[in-house]
Order: structure tokens, then C-alpha cells, then sequence
């Protein structure tokens, strides 16, 4: 018994005195120490506070200090250099929507300085993102420490304080009216104030982007500071949004300038890259989003469902490798996102194709008839066209068009009825048809803002192309290729499609310079899927008759 | 020197002249058809949007600009092409300038350039692959190209290399595009 008495205690006293000593400068732990994620109902109080440096707010453990997060500073009212590096930290995260590791390097700003009123300010706002601990409670110790605080963070803090109505009550039309005068007021005596520039341009409906109306003032703080993160990384969503993507992308440079740790600002990119053409960059720097994210999972003990950036950023650059044809990359990071539980199905399968690994497409279609029927009928139906198997796809478009006749008002169905139905009549000999319905589909969605995302903007085009090719049309296939190098400058497929057909139709200058640019496209794929891509096209060149061949060449 | 090293040196000069006097060739042909491409819009209505003013210009008289540097005389050709677009009535004719390769010029900078040269109805724009267009097959030595096109047919083409476009090919151009007309 006595023995058991001494274990107890023994066990209980050295956490005890780890953390009675002053905790050391924030460095990156060697291995960050087990946190469980919800406390164990029947731990006994005393050892759970020993065992578990979580703090109070937010249940998280301390930040750890990453010192190339980010380059912006806002310094602020605290004698503590400790508690202003994970202010600025705090901030850093905050502009890039990291909501979870701005409330808890607020916090352990907090735990430097508790009378800094700003750290404060910012925790309130993190824990609001993210949804977790008290937001409020948190914004009313900022207001408590209001006569201890300088005199910008005042103006900020009351600001805020209008804008949640904790002064005074009012719609909260009437509050935000509040809260812009008090930033006007401040913008007339501290011009030079980040943080004022962007609450006010936020105060109009802030995050993503937000409306018109706060763009002159992210834009006026840039002209403050260049590399302002929040304003660089709202600019890029407000481009992107109001369908002039090439004006954002300075922005988005800008932002991954602003924030070189943070992979989300390595992530934005790709909203305007895979829209302008950017491809010879875009894929590599979505990559290092991801490197960086590991990175941060690591370093701060996260892990990836707290994270939620990841999945969407994971599928980006899986786009983006996919368009480059660079599978084997894309494999690996399927492999870690099965890992992780995610699925990415539409993508998968496109990966599957790209690298004629039918089996695995069939996988995921025979997974998706559980669930959705007229997509797992679509992606069967590409699968079987794909490989020549023109019974299967007619049994799958059967299918897709008794889900259309059904749901009528479903463009995204229809359009993919018409691609593989128009596909289909094109293999099977009725390629007038087929060549119809995929240039009407060209022409109800080449001008789509919203079809165009994530380079998808000539797909209809190329599948037009391939068509074409399939049909023995030579000036259709020349039409529908062009198209697709018009509307996305890295469109492989339409460059080897008008390699071929100029191979076919005996212009071989013209062959050998697409077939270059198809190279310099994918100068980072798989030579092995490359010339596979090359051959298929080549095969489908060689229905192009004879006498289509003289008028071609003739052009 | 030994005359077979001066007959040696005068037959490459006689080369070299015999080349430069060649003209430049570059871009779709007359009779050739001008094929869809988009390009990154600096100025003008489509500002910030990936545009191919071919599909939009249809069987209308167009008149397209590639440029591989910004210079004095290239905005005096722009300035030529927004005099005769703005001659014609409304959307009877267009105009546009597309300068190769991402880095020869930011699109920001690209727009205040052509601000400068008070364009009123000539968008200009970048294309960011310094090749071009594939389908275009423009030549590397054209510092400028200049496509004349009515229904969808090359009627005119001028290609000139760095330095050769001057003003009595400016002249010429501008005389060629005031020909122009609308298929009828």
C-alpha cells in the first residue's frame, strides 16, 4: 500500500515540477507531447492539470513561434517581446483564415502579457472564426483593459466593441454604421494604421473577398504596406469572384511574398492560376502548400480534421497534377488523403484514366453506385469510351438519360449526358450527331465563369477534339482542338490532338511544334503516360479518311 | 590578308545583307484562316479576363497586333489602328494588341502604357507564353506582327523585325487597314 502511495505521488509531483519552472523560449518541440482530444471524464482533477499544459480559452496547447510564418508586424501595446512575436503570429494566421492557430497564439500571447488589451482583441476574433471557447468573453476583457491600452487599440477595440453591440444595442446595420465612424475616426488621425485600413475594408462583409465596397480600403493599406497579408489574400478572392482573375494575381504573388510559412497563401495561387494558365507554376507551389502544411501539423500538434484548409488544398494540387500529368504525384497524395479518410472521387477517377489503370476506375465507380447514381453512370460510361467498349457505355447512357428526363433542370447532368452521349454516337458511326451535340456543348459552356474553375475550361473542347478524331473529321477536330488551346493555353490533350491530326493530314512542321509544346506541357509528367496519351490520339488520327485528309492539308 | 580570306569575308557579307533584306515571315498567311486564342486583357472593358477577341470579332474586319518588346513606334501603330476602328461605325471593325511572353511587360504596366497613348477602343493585352499562340507559327525574329482579317480570312499580313517598323511602314499598314471592309 505504501509502495502504491509513493508511485501515486511520485507520478503526480514531476509534472507538477515541469510546470512550476519557467517554460523555456518557445521553440519547435522535439516531439510535441500527447494531448488527449477530449478530457477523460473519470481523470482524477489534479493529475489531468499535471499532465496537460492545455490552456484555459481555447484547450489548446501554447503556440510554438514560426518565424517565417509571416512578415507582418503590428506592434502593440506590451513590454513582452514574447507576447508581441505571438500577437504578430496570431495575426499572421488570422489573415489566412487559420482560425484555430490565431486564438491559440493569442492566447499564449496571453499567457506573456494578460493585460495586453489587443492580444485580447485578436483571441475574441479567432475564437469567433473558429467557433470554439468565448469569443465574447474574451472581447469583454479586451474592453476591460481599454484605459491600460494605447491609444490606436482603443479606437480599434471600440470599433469592435460597436460592431458586437456591447455598446449599445441597435440592427446591426446601425452597429457596423457605428463601428465605421469610430474607424473613420481613427483612419483621420492614424492613416498609417494596418489594422484600421483592414477592419474598415472588413466592416463591408469581410472574408473572401467580401464586396466591392471594401476594395479601396485593402487597397489603400497596400499602399501602406505592400505586403500586408489580409488585404493581399482578400484582393484574390474579390478578383476571383468578380471574374477578372488576372487582376488578382499581383495579389496572390504578393501573398505568398506576405506569408512564406503559411501554406495557405502557397494555396490561393491556385484560385487565379488554374484560371489565367499559370500551369508552369501553379502545381509546384500548391505542393509546397501541402509540404507546409505537414510542417504545421507537426509543429503544432494538429491534426488534419482540425485543420480545415487541408482537404480542400489536398484536392487543389491533385487537380493540378492531374492537368500537368503528373500522376504518380498525384498518387502519393491520394495514398495520404485515403489516409487521412478523405475521398476525392471525381479526381480519382480521372487519375485512374489518365494513367489507363482501368481497374482502379472501375473501383471508384462501383463505390459511387451506392451512392449517386447518374455520376457513377457518367464516370462508367467515359470509362468505357475510354477503352472502346461501346455496348457498356450505351447500357450507362441509358441510365444517365432516364436521370436526366427526371431532373430536367440539371445543367451539370445534361452536360455530361451530351459529352458522353455525343462521344458515343462519334465512335459508333453517327459522328454528324455526335459532332453536333459536343459543339453545342462547347457553346453552352465555353463562356461559363463557373465551368472554367480549376482549368476546366476546355475539357468539353478536347473530349469535341477526341470526337472528332474518333468521327473522321478533320476540320472539326482542328476546330475543337484550337478551341481548347484558346480557352486553356496547357491543354495537352488538344496540343497531342493537333499533333496527330497535322501527323495524319501531312503537315509534319505543324505536328512536330504541337508535339513540342505538348513536351514542354508536360515536362514533368511520366514519359510513360505521355506517350501513351500520344499513341491513343495518334490511333483515333487514323480514322481520318483519305479525303478528308487532302481538304485539311489544304488549309 | 590573302584574297581568299577577303573573297571569304565579302561573300558573307553579301549573305547576310542578301538575309536581311529578306522580308520577315510570320503568322497566318493571306488566305489562311486567324484561329481562337485568348489572351490576359490589360485595357478596356474585358480588363482582368482571359478574351479571345477572334471568337467575339466573327466575320467582322479585325486587325490583331503581336509584339514581342513596347516601343515608341509600336504605340504609334496602336494609335493608327484606334484612329481607323474609331472612324467606322460602332463594332463594325476591331482591334487589338497582344504582347508576348509573361515577362516582357506586367499587365498593369502594359495598361498604363496604353493609357498614355490615349487609346480609346484598342484593348491591349498579354499573352503569357513569349511563343504565342501555337497555331499562329510566329516567327522569333518578329519584334511585330500585324494581321489583317475580314470573314475569318488573312487579307493582310506585315511582320517586321526589331527596328524595322518605321514610319513609312506604319504608313503602309495604316493605308491597308483603311481598306478594310466588311464582307458584304
Amino acid at each position: 500500500m505504501t509502495q502504491r502511495l509513493l508511485s501515486i505521488v511520485t507520478l503526480l509531483s514531476l509534472p507538477l515540477a515541469a510546470t512550476a519552472l519557467p517554460r523555456p523560449p518557445a521553440t519547435r518541440p522535439a516531439t510535441p507531447g500527447r494531448v488527449p482530444d477530449i478530457t477523460p471524464v473519470y481523470a482524477p482533477g489534479a493529475v489531468f492539470v499535471a499532465l496537460d499544459d492545455r490552456m484555459p480559452r481555447t484547450k489548446l496547447r501554447p503556440a510554438v513561434y514560426v518565424s517565417d510564418l509571416c512578415v507582418y508586424r503590428y506592434r502593440v501595446g506590451t513590454r513582452s517581446p514574447e507576447c508581441q512575436k505571438f500577437v504578430d503570429q496570431a495575426l499572421g494566421y488570422f489573415y489566412s483564415y487559420v482560425w484555430i492557430e490565431t486564438a491559440r497564439s493569442a492566447e499564449t500571447a496571453l499567457l506573456h502579457d494578460p493585460d495586453c488589451a489587443y492580444a485580447w482583441l485578436v483571441l475574441h476574433k479567432g475564437l469567433e472564426r473558429w467557433g470554439q471557447g468565448d469569443a465574447i468573453g474574451a472581447l469583454k476583457k479586451a474592453q476591460e483593459l481599454l484605459p491600460k491600452a494605447p491609444h490606436r487599440e482603443q479606437l480599434l477595440i471600440t470599433a469592435r466593441l460597436h460592431e458586437k453591440g456591447l455598446l449599445g444595442g441597435g440592427g446591426v446595420e446601425e452597429r457596423r454604421k457605428r463601428a465605421a465612424q469610430a474607424l473613420d475616426e481613427m483612419l483621420t488621425i492614424y492613416d498609417d494604421d494596418e489594422e484600421a485600413w483592414f477592419a474598415r475594408g472588413a466592416l463591408h462583409g469581410g472574408f473572401q473577398g467580401g464586396p466591392a465596397e471594401g476594395v479601396p480600403f485593402y487597397k489603400s493599406l497596400l499602399r501602406i504596406d505592400p505586403l500586408h497579408p489580409g488585404a493581399n489574400h482578400e484582393l484574390v478572392h474579390f478578383y476571383e469572384g468578380s471574374q477578372r482573375p488576372a487582376l488578382g494575381w499581383p495579389y496572390a504573388v504578393g501573398y505568398m511574398k506576405s506569408s512564406p510559412g503559411t501554406p495557405h497563401a502557397w494555396h490561393m495561387q491556385a484560385h487565379l492560376a488554374t484560371r489565367i494558365g499559370k500551369w508552369d507554376k501553379t502545381s509546384d507551389w500548391s505542393a509546397h502548400a501541402i509540404e507546409l502544411e505537414r510542417e504545421y501539423h507537426r509543429v503544432q500538434g494538429v491534426k488534419h480534421h482540425q485543420d480545415h484548409q487541408f482537404s480542400h488544398h489536398l484536392e487543389t494540387l491533385t487537380f493540378s497534377l492531374l492537368h500537368d500529368g503528373r500522376f504518380r504525384e498525384a498518387a502519393d497524395i491520394k495514398r495520404e488523403a485515403e489516409g487521412y479518410g478523405l475521398r476525392f472521387t471525381q479526381p480519382w477517377f480521372r487519375l485512374a484514366i489518365g494513367r489507363r489503370d482501368w481497374d482502379a476506375a472501375e473501383k471508384v465507380v462501383t463505390e459511387l453506385r451506392k451512392s449517386d447514381k447518374p455520376l457513377a453512370a457518367y464516370l462508367a460510361a467515359v470509362l468505357d469510351l475510354e477503352r472502346g467498349d461501346t455496348a457498356g457505355a450505351a447500357a450507362e447512357i441509358d441510365v444517365l438519360r432516364q436521370a436526366q428526363q427526371k431532373r430536367k433542370d440539371d445543367r451539370r447532368l445534361e452536360q455530361r449526358l451530351w459529352e458522353v452521349q455525343g462521344r458515343h454516337l462519334c465512335q459508333t458511326g453517327s459522328g454528324e450527331s455526335g459532332l453536333k451535340l459536343l459543339q453545342r456543348l462547347v457553346e453552352k459552356t465555353k463562356d461559363s465563369y463557373a465551368h472554367h474553375a480549376w482549368g476546366n475550361g476546355a475539357v468539353y473542347m478536347e473530349a469535341w477534339g477526341i470526337g472528332a478524331l474518333d468521327a473522321g473529321n478533320a476540320e472539326k477536330a482542328e476546330e475543337g482542338f484550337l478551341e481548347a488551346l484558346a480557352h486553356d493555353a496547357g491543354s495537352v490533350r488538344a496540343a497531342l490532338g493537333m499533333s496527330a491530326l497535322c501527323g495524319r493530314v501531312g503537315r509534319p512542321d505543324e505536328a512536330r511544334k504541337f508535339e513540342a509544346l505538348a513536351r514542354r506541357l508536360w515536362s514533368k509528367a511520366d514519359p510513360v503516360d505521355f506517350e501513351a496519351l500520344r499513341d491513343d490520339l495518334i490511333r483515333r488520327a487514323a480514322h481520318v479518311p483519305a479525303a478528308a485528309t487532302t481538304a485539311a492539308g489544304s488549309r | 590578308m590573302p584574297n581568299c580570306c577577303l573573297a571569304a569575308i565579302a561573300a558573307t557579307l553579301a549573305t547576310v545583307l542578301a538575309v536581311a533584306k529578306d522580308p520577315c515571315v510570320s503568322g497566318p498567311q493571306v488566305g489562311e484562316k486567324p484561329g481562337p486564342y485568348s489572351f490576359l486583357v490589360a485595357t478596356g472593358p474585358q480588363r482582368g479576363q482571359p478574351t479571345c477577341y477572334i471568337c467575339e470579332t466573327a466575320d467582322k474586319p479585325g486587325v490583331i497586333i503581336f509584339a514581342r518588346t513596347v516601343s515608341e513606334p509600336l504605340g504609334k501603330l496602336l494609335g493608327k489602328c484606334d484612329d481607323t476602328v474609331a472612324s467606322r461605325p460602332k463594332d463594325e471593325m476591331r482591334a487589338w494588341m497582344t504582347v508576348l511572353g509573361e515577362k516582357t511587360i506586367a499587365l498593369d504596366e502594359l495598361g498604363k502604357w496604353a493609357k498614355q497613348l490615349g487609346l480609346k477602343t484598342t484593348p491591349v493585352g498579354v499573352f503569357d507564353d513569349a511563343v504565342g499562340p501555337p497555331s499562329y507559327k510566329l516567327a522569333d525574329d518578329a519584334d511585330v506582327t500585324v494581321i489583317l482579317f475580314v470573314n475569318r480570312k488573312v487579307v493582310c499580313n506585315f511582320a517586321f523585325r526589331a527596328g524595322e517598323l518605321n514610319e513609312d511602314a506604319i504608313k503602309r499598314v495604316a493605308e491597308s487597314m483603311g481598306k478594310m471592309m466588311p464582307d458584304k
